[in-house]
Parts: structure tokens; C-alpha cells; sequence
């Protein structure tokens, strides 16, 4: 799995139809930066996921990828690779807090 | 399939209990150049007695591997299928 | 597998209801040359799911792809990566460490 930030919702109406009713969300994979494991730094890289959990634009998420995307009830029939597992509340590293969602 | 190196072995007393009685070698697969490490060394559990110094033949079939290992549930992937003649 | 060295903790605010409870650390996949000192610990981490209670520092086995969530069957975890075994020791041939 790995941390992403939300930037933003797809909206697509001719789609394939078992995609009909699940939310799909733009989202960027973020880093522990490297040199001082201090912060999370963006990677540039950018994803849709399917969304499990009902998150909002600006969250920073947990992301599975693969196969293991379609091991929930919700997925299991999709054709998909990418879904948002969780919402994250606190990110620890070296034991400094480098995300804190209230902050 | 790929093969790879072994150049060490890995020892755990807290793991999935498939793994209980089996030896976990660590093998790094090499570019064509056969010097320059092809991303990192692998773990791979190994039932032929594969050792340091030989190149052992690893495959990342995880159904051959749970049979292998007698388990449905192991998150064992990598397994060695064979090792190179000299 | 490949082997991963835990620097961090990620805590969830909220999950999926299979995940509910779950503990999941941060680990980078290590180098030949970080497993022989050679080189700083540079790559990306991923986040693991792990059962085995491991301390920041340990060196782990990450099993990935749709194995590591082979340990739930039968029932259904959306997970990619998971924590195999808390690694005691690696004993590397330093002959063959070129």
C-alpha cells in the first residue's frame, strides 16, 4: 500500500456498467522525503482509485494496488487496480510525527 | 522466471507459520551485464539445498510456491526451481 | 519477498470494515548495498500491513501482489503488502558482495 493525497474526482458517464455507482478519485502518491524523513513530499506520479471509504478532496489516503484492489465485497467484480482503503490520520517516522490530519 | 545469485540466508523466529522449518535464502537477480543488480535481493524459500555462490533458477509463482509450502494462506511468493550447472 | 527495513507507523482515521483494527507500518525495501552498509537507505517505502507487532528499526520480509493477502483466506482483505517474518539475522557471503 502507499500514501496519497486526494486532488480531485472523475466523472465519467458512458463507463463500463458494473463501474455505475462507485466514485472514482484522482490521486497523488506521496513520499517520506528522503534526506530528512521529516515531511511527505509529493512524487509527481498521479492515479484514479476507487473509493471504499467516502473520502474528501485533500485527505491523504491508503491506496492498494493490483489484484489485491478487488479483495473487497464492494470491488471483487470490477475492473479495476487501484482503491482507497482507508483515511490516515497520523503518520510516524523515526518517531516524528510527519502527517497529522487534525494539524 | 529468473535467475539470481544466492549470496546470503535469512533466519526468522516470529513469521508466518508456513514458513516454520524452511530455510530463506537471499538471492539478487543480475542485468544481462551479470554484474549490475537487477532491482533488490529477494527472499526465496528453497527446497534443493541451493547455497551461497550458486545461481539458483527463482520463480515468482505463488500457486507453486503454496504447494510447495502445503499452505493456502502463505504470502510466500518467490521459491527456488532450480540451480544452475557450473 | 523482499527484505524491508520499518521506519514508521501509519494510523488510520477511518478504513474499510475489513481493515478495521489493522496495524500497518512504513518500510523501505533494502539494496544489496544497504544490506552491506555501502550505501544510505534511499528508496521508497511502502506501507505493510503487519501482524507480528515489529519495532521500528527490524528488517522484515514484505511479501507483495495478490500473496499478500493470501494469509486472510478465505476471507477478503484489499492488501498488497504484508509483513512475513521479523528477520533475526542476514548472513550475507561478503565474498560475493562485489
Amino acid at each position: 500500500m502507499f500514501v496519497a493525497k486526494v486532488t480531485g474526482s472523475m466523472v465519467s458517464t458512458q463507463k463500463v456498467a458494473s463501474m455505475v455507482g462507485h466514485k472514482l478519485m484522482i490521486v497523488e502518491p506521496y513520499r517520506i522525503d528522503s534526506s530528512d524523513r521529516t515531511r511527505l513530499v509529493n512524487t509527481g506520479r498521479t492515479f484514479v482509485a476507487v473509493d471504499t471509504v467516502g473520502v474528501g478532496e485533500g485527505e491523504f489516503v491508503l491506496i492498494t494496488q493490483g489484484s489485491s484492489a478487488r479483495l473487497t465485497p464492494e470491488t471483487k467484480n470490477l475492473p479495476i487496480d487501484t482503491v482507497i482503503v482507508g483515511i490516515i490520520d497520523k503518520v510516524h517516522v523515526d518517531g516524528t510525527n510527519v502527517f497529522n490530519r487534525e494539524q | 522466471m529468473q535467475v539470481g545469485l544466492v549470496i546470503g540466508t535469512a533466519t526468522a523466529t516470529i513469521k508466518h507459520p508456513s514458513m516454520n522449518g524452511w530455510k530463506l535464502l537471499v538471492v539478487q537477480p543480475y542485468q544481462s551485464d551479470g554484474r549490475t543488480p537487477d532491482g533488490e535481493p529477494v527472499l526465496a524459500v528453497d527446497s534443493l539445498g541451493a547455497g551461497c555462490g550458486d545461481r539458483a533458477l527463482i520463480t515468482s509463482d505463488g500457486k507453486g510456491t503454496r504447494t510447495l509450502l502445503k499452505s493456502d494462506t502463505t504470502p510466500v511468493r518467490w521459491s527456488v526451481m532450480g540451480i544452475a550447472d557450473e | 519477498m523482499r527484505i524491508g527495513e520499518v521506519i514508521g507507523t501509519v494510523t488510520l482515521n477511518r478504513s474499510h470494515p475489513s481493515l478495521v483494527g489493522a496495524s500497518f507500518k512504513l518500510a523501505v525495501p533494502l539494496t544489496l548495498s544497504n544490506l552491506s552498509g555501502a550505501a544510505p537507505i534511499l528508496g521508497e517505502e511502502l506501507v505493510v500491513y503487519d501482524a507480528l507487532g515489529t519495532g521500528i528499526g527490524s528488517r522484515i520480509a514484505i511479501s507483495e501482489g495478490g500473496e499478500a493477502a493470501q494469509p486472510f483466506r478465505p476471507d477478503m482483505k484489499p492488501v498488497d503488502a504484508y509483513n512475513a517474518a521479523i528477520l533475526d539475522q542476514i548472513n550475507l557471503d561478503d565474498s560475493l558482495n562485489t
